[in-house]
């Protein structure tokens, strides 16, 4: 067995910065070793400890899929100091990734269903690496119908804007609907916020999954339309973020209840939510 | 598995013999108290002796640990290696049967079937286990079983001025092969069971069942009222696992012993913290020992040693905790503390 500690050394390949106000940023990582690319089997919803050394170590989702081999990606955004210490990187710089951790979206559960998938802001990262796993060509048909709905503040929010515009709207096998919270000069898409279009533009089907993933105040106010909508608490999945150390069930501090969200979680569904105490 | 009885000159004996070839920890009195420190080779542990100040995870799980040693190298990728894990291997003599039994229930975190920690584990396979059975309770301790074989490989009962020696596991067994010590015959055998009879139940801990049906019960804000919310009851407390792990400056990964009585161990880089104030440390606490544990691993994460009860600054008796919960799952009227 690998010593859980013990990170795999990653190259930066690549770096997107995604909003204006440059806080935001996507990190591109090749592995060093065609063996570390070869060991790194993930799911979409997983997450990874990236370690700057001498700074520390704190965990992001895996933004990539898997069928992008040989490399990760994260969006990162400046809050502290990891994050502050990873926005000063630069293209060839070494960094650390300790993973994949936690339990990844529900991927068994979700076949044969449609699936309804709602972002807001920076949390769209794993959400992004479940579409883009499902609309691998090998995989497509073992997933229902899918209607994103995705909202940011205003425009330059959005996170894989190139992606997102270039490809999902023009495809035609999921229907993509972005969103800003204000009007805003030459936006052609929806307006409002999340919980509302959401009301508006899904007519889910008797089966069909919602996967939720965004700021706090955004999840408070879609569980309700969801609800309105037909979802029971089983159907709808989220992502939790709780503070982070070890990310493998030992450090004991991202508990909710006798639950390690590092290690049960993050992703779990509100029916599983709503027996544990609302301590998170 | 057998059962043998032995003079104090042959168990010294025995101890000096295995001394020859493994590094044999025990009880040493230090200015503030026992410690397990190398064996000095020639004394039993005196009467005065009760526990050691410190849990034993700090033997396994040690109060700070270097993960990993890395270097940067100017314009080649950083070197990142893991420390040599001592190899050596270890005899922890006099160690008492709750804290033993303690081992098991960090077993159950640090060697889990998904992950291993390489560490603990290493020092896990490497130790023997010889715990010695306390005489008497003392006045801050609840343990369940004094005579409890939980974690031992080998458990001593001292009964009419000799040892008992019960063999418990094979590496137990190992360890006895080739003395020429005499089995215990059955007189001996009785006497010792006369005294495990007998001893008293100290605290009934069969309500924690019905814990989660008080969460959110102001009893929590009552209990906690005094606490000062230093983390001495967690970092002395052998079933406490929780761990930071930060980089020195100086080419080091290190885990210290963290604590969840404290505001920042889960505090968001957002600002959120699910436990902002000292109510819903303490309530993650008792309710972690003896609800979260049990409901994962089966068993509570207490084993009575009574530390957290001595050392605690503000007297917050966890036995007195346990009480007040159980008058609230009664329904009874509650009364400061
Ligand atoms: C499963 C999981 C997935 C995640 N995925 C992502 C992801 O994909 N992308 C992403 O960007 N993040 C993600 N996060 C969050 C990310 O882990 C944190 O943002 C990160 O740990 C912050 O680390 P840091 O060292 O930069 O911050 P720290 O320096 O540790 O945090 C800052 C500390 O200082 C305090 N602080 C910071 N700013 C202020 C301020 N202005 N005023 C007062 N106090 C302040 C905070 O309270 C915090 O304690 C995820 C978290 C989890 C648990
Ligand atoms: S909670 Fe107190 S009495 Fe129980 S094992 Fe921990 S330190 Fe000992
Ligand atoms: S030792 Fe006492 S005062 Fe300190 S955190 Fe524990 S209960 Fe609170
Ligand atoms: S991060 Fe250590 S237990 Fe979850």
């Amino acid at each position: 067995m690998k010593n859980p500690y013990q990170p795999y050394e990653m190259k930066v390949e690549e770096i997107i910065t995604e909003s204006p106000e440059k806080d935001l940023k996507t990190f591109y990582l090749s592995f060093v070793t065609d063996q570390d690319a070869d060991n790194f089997n993930y799911i979409p919803g997983q997450f990874a400890e990236i370690s700057i050394l001498g700074i520390g170590e704190a965990p992001f989702g895996i933004a990539s899929a898997p069928c992008e081999k040989g490399m990760l990606s994260f969006s990162v955004k400046k809050v502290g100091s990891l994050t502050g210490a990873l926005h000063e990187l630069e293209k060839g710089d070494i960094v650390g990734v300790r993973g994949p951790l936690g339990n990844g979206w529900p991927i068994n559960q979700l076949k044969g269903k449609d699936l309804v998938v709602i972002g807001g802001g920076f949390a769209f990262t794993t959400l992004r690496s479940l579409v883009k796993y499902i609309i691998e060509p090998k995989n497509r048909q073992d997933f229902g119908n899918v209607d994103i709905v995705y909202g940011n503040r205003n425009p330059g929010q959005i996170l894989y804007k190139k992606e997102l515009i270039e490809d999902w709207m023009n495809r035609d096998d999921i229907n993509i609907y972005l969103t800003i919270d204000k009007p805003s000069e030459g936006w052609k898409y929806q307006v409002g916020f999340v919980p509302q279009v959401t009301e508006k533009v899904i007519k889910p089907s008797q089966n069909a999954i919602a996967l939720v993933c965004g700021p706090p105040v955004m999840i408070k106010f879609t569980l309700p339309v969801l609800k309105k909508l037909g979802f029971t608490s089983d159907r709808i999945y989220t992502s939790l973020e709780m503070k982070m150390k070890c990310g493998i069930g030992m450090c004991g501090r991202c508990n909710i209840g006798s639950k390690y969200v590092c290690k049960d979680g993050p992703v779990f569904s509100m029916a599983e939510l709503e027996k544990l105490p609302s301590e998170y | 598995m057998s059962k043998y009885i032995m003079f104090g000159e042959e168990l010294l004996q025995w101890l000096q013999n295995l001394a020859k070839e493994s590094k044999v920890l025990a009880p040493v009195k230090e200015e503030y108290g026992y410690t397990f420190a190398e064996w000095d080779k020639k004394s039993l542990p005196g009467d005065d002796y009760r526990n050691t100040l410190k849990p034993p995870k700090d033997l396994f799980f040690p109060q700070h640990e270097t993960l990993l040693k890395y270097e940067k190298i100017k314009g080649e990728n950083p070197l990142v290696e893991v420390p040599d894990i001592p190899e050596d291997k270890r005899v922890i003599f006099g160690i008492r049967p709750c804290d033993a039994s303690s081992l098991v229930l960090l077993d159950n975190i640090f060697m889990g079937e998904d992950y291993v920690d390489p560490y603990y584990e290493a020092r896990r396979s490497n130790t023997l286990i010889v715990s010695l059975v306390c005489r008497t309770r003392g006045k801050s301790c609840f343990c369940e079983d004094l005579f409890s074989t939980k974690g031992s490989d080998i458990l001593i009962i001292k009964v009419d001025g000799n040892y008992l020696v019960e063999i418990l596991t094979y590496r137990g067994e190992a360890a006895f092969k080739g003395i020429g010590s005499k089995e215990a015959d059955e007189k001996i055998v009785k006497k010792a069971d006369k005294l495990k009879r007998t001893q008293e139940e100290v605290l009934d801990k069969d309500i924690f069942e019905k814990l989660r049906t008080i969460y959110d019960n102001p009893i929590w804000k009552q209990l906690q009222e005094k606490c000062v919310n230093c983390g001495v009851c967690t970092f002395l407390c052998p079933t406490c696992h929780c761990f930071d792990i930060t980089d020195d400056k100086r080419g080091k990964k290190v885990r210290s012993w963290d604590s969840c009585m404290f505001a920042s161990f889960t505090k968001q880089a957002s600002g959120h913290n699910p436990r902002p104030t000292g109510t819903e440390r303490l309530r993650q606490r008792i309710m972690h020992k003896f609800y979260y544990f049990p409901e994962k691993y089966h068993d509570i994460a207490c084993v009575g040693c009574g530390r957290c009860v001595e050392k605690c600054p503000v007297n917050l008796d966890i036995r007195q905790v346990i009480e007040k919960i159980r008058g609230c799952l009664d329904e009874k009227s509650l009364s400061a503390i």
